[in-house]
């Protein structure tokens, strides 16, 4: 009997050391393999970096709680093969109270010829808009605007989900946020990612309902004003970091620290990224690898180097500034050589102004064709809006 | 005494599976000798390493520096060297970017040759790219320093390295980072003799002589086959997203292995989501359909802004004589005159508008991002 119960402790040690090694096994294999798809856990706390789709996505310092994950689709077949778009909400979460949400979209499978741009960074009297780069198949951009959606608004599933957590969870907020919203895709994948801030983080007070959020409003509230200027300046910094989670790369040279809450950032004019460039660079220099006037030309471009799209401010086209500028020696050069023919003063006139007026026309209709219509025709560098559901409905107060 | 061998069976299972799924993270030098497989990570982005040992001959800044591409620190270059008994079978020459910009890469200018084996271009624009290209290197008269040190390293082991090699050349960019990977196949590996040659041109690998030496044209095929699955997973790598646990294999001329297929593996993601009521079994069907039909091609291959101005000017040219021909008998009555004006309006006329374009575009207009741009490191050996 003593014998069959040790042989029987044995097997069941056994079978649970096998267990382990199964369950070991299997950690150390996940932990080698690249997850395509991560599982977030509506409940689990996030802090730093969140895995999200095929990127990352960084966090504002605190913690993030998962309140819902969805699903969305994209009806635009020219994609192709996406898988889905996996849209998660979070929580930031104070004394019972939202204090900021994160509305994340992203793809799951990487694509191969790119995604669109987003209507909220079409020009439209946002607050706050910069674009970094644009083609027809990746956006760079971001903006602030005033988004109007409390516990009873509708919006994607997951925001379904997410309004049932928080009343499970007996959470209150807000009915108006002040939103940073960024965009980012290149080739392959997609990030958009809105962050909705509660005004009362900024103001410290709670913000009295039904107040007018228009923009004139705004401008001439100091508080409120100063809240958009502050998430504005926040998120010129906060964009790069969307960047490198793009391209998996958060974590490395974006400095150790999560970047602050917009409400208590501490920088206006430089950015973290920017710091932690800086810093990289400092590092190489002094391991050698990098001489003086290569550390000292590049600490200097670094300063400068994000891109920012400006929209053409001049009145003419590009192509008539570019005639103008043509026939201004063309038509000299096209009288000299009628006068090397002719020998005439009145035809070689005759012929330089002829060509100026005809060659003009032909000059703008050439050169729009060409530049607007067959080299974007040729890299797909058309306006396409890939947009999801969003909060709200994406509602401006 | 059971219980002890069962520990050590775990940890020893535990510890293989840690080894077998071998990955290297190295943002700083890696050391000579040192030997890395799997899945080697520089500086943030990842290269898939064939089977088999790596070992690394020269880690170290390429001294390559273009001030317009902005703050990257610098392209470091790793050579690694892979074994067949003494003989290095397989050499590897990375260039990758330190740090990552603002404003993007261009493409190699091996990638735009027509005087290759093969070289093809999946996308490319001014600041991003995907290509790769077989062609032969010559590194008899090698002077990069790299290839110096490599050799030098070698040489100290008593390891026999080809002066030919069948190179297959990677480049993938985005708008952040760059990898130029090149791996550099022995030819003796295959069974096929030292060439005694010491220029590129004289080589029997020239792709205008290949295709009369069936060994050569079985290795550069067998290279080209693997060489059209690796370049995917270049471009996974550049963002840090390959698997840990991955095995590539080496180009072979016998063995069936090949490189998984991106679009296989895409494919089987989407069944993935299928199977788990992610996706319905209509949007797999179109996305898999898509997938099929596109595979991972894509059509913008963004002109260079010569070759987009050459053609401007082509048009203008032909459109504008005609309204010429007009203009200039109506002034001067004479077919001989305007004959004369005719001649020398197009060619004075097409240098002129050529050249405006290009220095419009270069300081007064607004710049054309999407116009391709060629972007060339120091590479070992000679591959033209």
């Amino acid at each position: 009997m003593r014998s069959a119960h040790i042989r029987f402790t044995f097997d069941l040690w056994r079978r649970v050391v096998w267990l382990a090694c199964a369950l070991l096994a299997t950690v150390v294999g996940s932990a080698s393999a690249q997850p395509t798809r991560q599982s977030l856990p509506v409940g689990s706390v996030h802090s730093g970096v969140l895995p999200l789709g095929t990127a990352q996505l960084p966090l504002p310092a605190g913690q993030w709680t998962v309140a819902g994950v969805g699903q969305q689709g994209v009806t635009v077949p020219a994609i192709g093969a996406y898988g889905t778009i996996q849209n998660t909400i979070l929580f930031q979460i104070k004394n019972n109270r939202i204090v900021a949400v994160l509305e994340a979209n992203a793809n799951s499978i990487p694509v191969n010829d790119g995604w669109g741009r987003t209507k909220s960074c079409a020009a439209g009297g946002q607050p706050h808009l910069l674009t970094r780069y644009k083609s027809g198949w990746e956006t760079g951009c971001q903006f602030v605007v005033v988004t109007a959606f409390g516990s009873a608004s509708s919006g994607p599933a997951a925001w379904d989900r997410a309004r049932a957590f928080a009343e499970q969870k007996s959470l209150t907020m807000a009915d108006t946020w002040i939103t940073a919203g960024f965009r980012a895709s290149d080739r392959q994948d997609l990030i958009d990612a809105r962050f909705h801030f509660d005004p009362t983080l900024f103001s410290g007070a709670p913000v009295p309902p039904g107040l007018d959020w228009s923009a004139e409003a705004v401008k001439a509230d100091p508080q409120r004003d100063a809240a958009m200027r502050a998430t504005a300046e926040w998120a010129k910094g906060y964009d790069l970091l969307i960047e490198r989670g793009l391209r998996n790369q958060l974590g490395r040279s974006t400095g150790a620290r999560p970047v602050p809450m917009p409400h208590i950032a501490a920088y206006t004019q430089s950015n973290p990224t920017i710091d932690a460039k800086l810093a990289e660079l400092d590092r190489m220099f002094r391991d050698g690898r990098l001489n003086q006037d290569s550390y000292l030309a590049q600490s200097k471009l670094v300063l400068s180097e994000a891109p920012v799209v400006t929209p053409p401010t001049n009145l003419l086209s590009n192509a008539v500034r570019k005639n103008i500028s043509f026939r201004s020696f063309g038509t000299f050069v096209d009288y000299a050589i009628a006068y090397v023919v002719t020998a005439n003063n009145a035809i070689s006139t005759g012929i330089a102004l002829t060509i100026n007026s005809t060659d003009s026309f032909w000059f703008v209709l050439n050169d729009q064709y060409w530049d607007d219509y067959y080299a974007r025709l040729n890299t797909h560098d058309s306006e396409r809006i890939i947009d999801f559901i969003y909060i709200g409905g994406g509602v401006k107060a | 005494m059971t219980r002890v061998l069962l520990l050590l069976a775990c940890l020893s299972f535990a510890l293989g599976g840690e080894r077998a799924a071998f990955a290297q993270t190295s943002d700083a030098g890696l050391a000579q000798g040192s030997i890395v497989k799997g899945v080697l990570t520089l500086d943030g982005k990842q290269i898939a390493l064939p089977k088999g040992d790596w070992i690394v001959a020269h880690d170290g800044p390429n001294g390559w520096n273009n001030p317009t591409i902005g703050a990257f620190g610098y392209i470091r270059t790793v050579v690694l060297l892979h074994l067949q008994g003494t003989r290095v079978d397989a050499m590897l020459e990375i260039n990758a970017n330190a740090l990552p910009t603002a404003d993007g890469w261009g493409m190699a200018g091996d990638c735009g040759r027509s005087d290759l084996v093969m070289a093809v271009i999946r996308y490319r624009a001014g600041w991003d790219g995907s290509c790769f290209f077989v062609n032969h290197t010559i590194t008899a008269n090698e002077a990069q320093a790299t290839w110096r040190s490599a050799r030098t390293f070698a040489a100290a082991r008593g390891w026999s390295v080809s002066s030919t090699w069948l190179t297959a050349g990677f480049r993938s960019a985005n708008r952040g980072d760059v990898i130029d990977a090149r791996f550099h196949f022995a030819p003796e590996a295959y069974g096929i003799p030292t060439e005694p040659v010491g220029y590129w041109r004289g080589s029997a690998w020239n792709a205008s002589r290949i295709d009369s030496d069936p060994a050569r044209l079985a290795l550069a095929k067998a290279v080209s086959d693997w060489a059209m699955n690796y370049s995917a997973l270049v471009d996974t790598g550049l963002k840090s997203r390959l698997s840990g646990d991955l095995v590539t294999p080496m180009p072979d001329l016998k063995s069936a292995e090949k490189v998984e297929s991106l679009i296989e593996h895409r494919l089987a993601e989407l069944d993935a989501l299928r199977r788990d009521g992610t996706i319905t079994a209509q949007d797999f069907d179109t996305q898999a359909m898509a997938l099929r039909e596109n595979g991972l091609g894509s059509s913008s291959t963004a002109p260079d802004l010569a070759t987009v101005t050459g053609v401007k000017a082509l048009s203008y040219r032909i459109i504008v004589s005609i309204s010429h021909l007009f203009v200039d008998y109506y002034w001067t009555g004479n077919y001989v005159a305007a004959g004369a004006l005719e001649i020398l309006q197009i060619t004075i006329n097409s240098a002129k508008f050529y050249f405006h374009e290009l220095a419009w575009a270069k300081y007064v207009g607004i710049p054309r991002g999407d116009a391709a741009r060629t972007m060339d490191f120091g590479y070992m050996g000679t591959g033209v």
